[in-house]
């Protein structure tokens, strides 16, 4: 790299990072987040030192606990007390850094809302059971800051094991609650899952490995190979002066994409390089800058036949607007803005040549 | 903590708020995650001010943070499953369209950097921090720094988002 290529770079990133203007620093805010910090630090001595003590005193066997690692190594403590049913809809027990909870099921079985200690409550979907289990999890909810893991399982899984990053091992069995099969469990909020595995008796169906710390997503045979990891840009732009991005998240957890704070992953366990049957197929869109998802401005990003290389878009006002397609993992994207009160009348899909290779109806671009 | 270790703190924090969010926003292209993740990180400091005040270069523990905490970022993420967030408008009225493009399209090139090629290029040429000092930040060896910044810069020299606007 030569000298000049550094100041020039130098150069730019002053020019892009220098002009960003933070708002003024939350100083009450992060005084109380601290202060948060530390009384859990404080909690969490004083529990695991409560446990050591209990621990000593209580004979094990009066609780049908579920643990591998020994205690002197865990950073946490999580403890799983089977419930004997799920008896007023009680699908796990357990204690954990201390913090006794209970998860209770109500509502619709298809749909139920779990309900965990101290905790508000979190929608589960137990209609369409994945295979071979339908994890969800959900962090800081209501006033406690540990994660809630709760779904459904196959009626194949006897047992369903979570690994977690300090070497804990909590071993979830199933409960039936109408007529699906539950697990649950109240995560250490500094707790990070790193594997989770689904058992069949002793046969392992299957794994899966997180995407942030609780989001269970896809679930691999034992012996597959989720594909390598990778970050990529597909997709970027500004519409009505707001810009915007789409970013490919792939790796073990499965294949996921992120715009802003949000993401939405696919569960599938292989890339679906191209849409079946058609040229694009909508994956996700979203209003621009808090504005409504009627008048716009809108981004979206879709998924592409293999052989699209750029789309243009022709709006309701008569105005046309070109988006490139992006490869991440051999699967083709295409991010695109919708500016505000237009519609997209139709598309042209165009190939490596400029060939047209498919025309698509507005609707498919429309939230 | 009382009023006057309070204190002390909030001038510690007014005096490297923004230079921090800045760091996280070229390593995230996203304000305001730049802004949480400066959050983060000055809570933390809080939590353990006691032996942060203390250290030779709190500037490194705080930068430390804001790395890592974004390299862990999507731990926390929730899976949803409409995109409404929005990166913040940050075109000044003054600012001409060359210079939008042009931070836009190094914007881009940095965000398709890997991460540590990413952090390795804004702390070397942007925070101007010697290898040794990003070696400390990211918890890599010097070597593994030289190699990260080197790749990072060639890659952005080629890429094609930039070749557009004139290369690095």
């Amino acid at each position: 790299m030569s000298v000049q290529d550094e100041r020039k770079l130098r150069a730019r990133l002053g020019t892009l990072l220098d002009g960003i203007e933070p708002r003024p620093a939350p100083v009450t805010h992060v005084v109380r987040l601290g202060r948060g910090i530390r009384m859990r630090r404080w909690i969490s001595v004083a529990a695991g030192f409560a446990v050591i003590v209990a621990g000593a005193a209580l004979i094990p066997s009066l609780l049908q606990t579920h643990r591998v690692a020994p205690m002197e190594q865990l950073h946490n403590q999580v403890t799983i007390t089977r419930p004997p049913a799920a008896h007023h809809g009680v699908i796990g027990a357990g204690v954990t850094n201390g913090h006794r909870w209970q998860v209770r099921l109500s509502g619709s079985p298809d749909s139920p809302t779990a309900l965990a200690t101290g905790m508000s409550p979190m929608g589960v979907t137990s209609a369409a059971v994945g295979w071979p289990a339908s994890i969800q999890g959900e962090s800081g909810l209501g006033s406690r800051p540990e994660d809630l893991i709760a779904g459904t399982v196959n009626d194949r899984v006897t047992r369903l094991d979570i690994l977690l990053s300090a070497g804990e091992l909590v071993s979830l069995p199933p409960v039936s609650w109408g007529g699906y099969h539950w697990v649950a469990v109240v995560l250490p909020p500094d707790a990070r899952i790193v594997r989770a595995v689904a058992y069949s008796g002793g046969r392992e169906l299957a794994y899966a490995v997180p995407y942030g710390t609780v989001s269970l997503v896809t679930w691999w045979r034992p012996g597959q190979v989720p594909p390598r990891r990778l970050t990529k840009l597909i997709g970027v732009g500004r519409t009505n002066g707001i810009a915007w991005h789409y970013v490919a998240e792939i790796g073990p957890w499965g294949y996921c994409y992120a715009s802003g704070g949000n993401t939405s992953c696919d569960s599938a366990a292989s890339a679906r390089v191209a849409p079946t049957g058609r040229v694009v197929a909508s994956m996700s869109c979203g209003a621009l800058g808090g504005g409504s998802q009627s008048t716009g401005p809108l981004s979206g990003l879709v998924a592409a036949a293999s052989g699209v290389r750029r789309v243009v878009l022709r709006y309701s006002d008569g105005t046309t607007a070109s988006f490139p397609a992006t490869e991440a993992d051999g699967r083709w994207f295409v991010g695109y803005g919708i500016p505000a009160h237009l519609s997209v009348v139709h598309s042209v899909e165009y190939g490596a040549s400029g060939q047209v290779v498919g025309s698509t109806a507005g609707a498919t671009w429309e939230c | 903590m009382d009023a006057a270790v309070d204190a002390e703190f909030s001038d510690f924090m007014h005096g490297r708020w923004s230079q921090l969010v800045r760091l996280g926003y070229g390593l995230t292209g996203d304000l305001q995650l730049a802004e949480d993740l400066a959050q983060t990180a000055f809570a933390r400091a809080y939590a353990s001010w006691t032996r942060v005040r203390r250290a030779d270069d709190p500037d490194a523990y705080l930068r430390r943070i804001v790395v890592n905490a974004n390299r862990s970022r999507f731990r926390k993420v929730r899976v949803a499953e409409v995109l409404t967030e929005t990166l913040p408008d940050l075109v000044s009225a003054s600012e001409g369209a060359d210079q939008r493009h042009d931070r836009d399209a190094l914007l881009a090139a940095l965000l398709e950097l890997p991460y540590g090629q990413r952090a390795a290029v804004v702390l070397r040429y942007w925070l101007d921090l010697t290898e040794t000092e990003t070696a400390l930040v990211l918890g890599c060896s010097v070597g593994n720094v030289k190699s990260q910044a080197s790749r990072g810069l060639t890659k952005l020299r080629t890429s094609p988002v930039l070749l557009e606007g004139g290369s690095v």
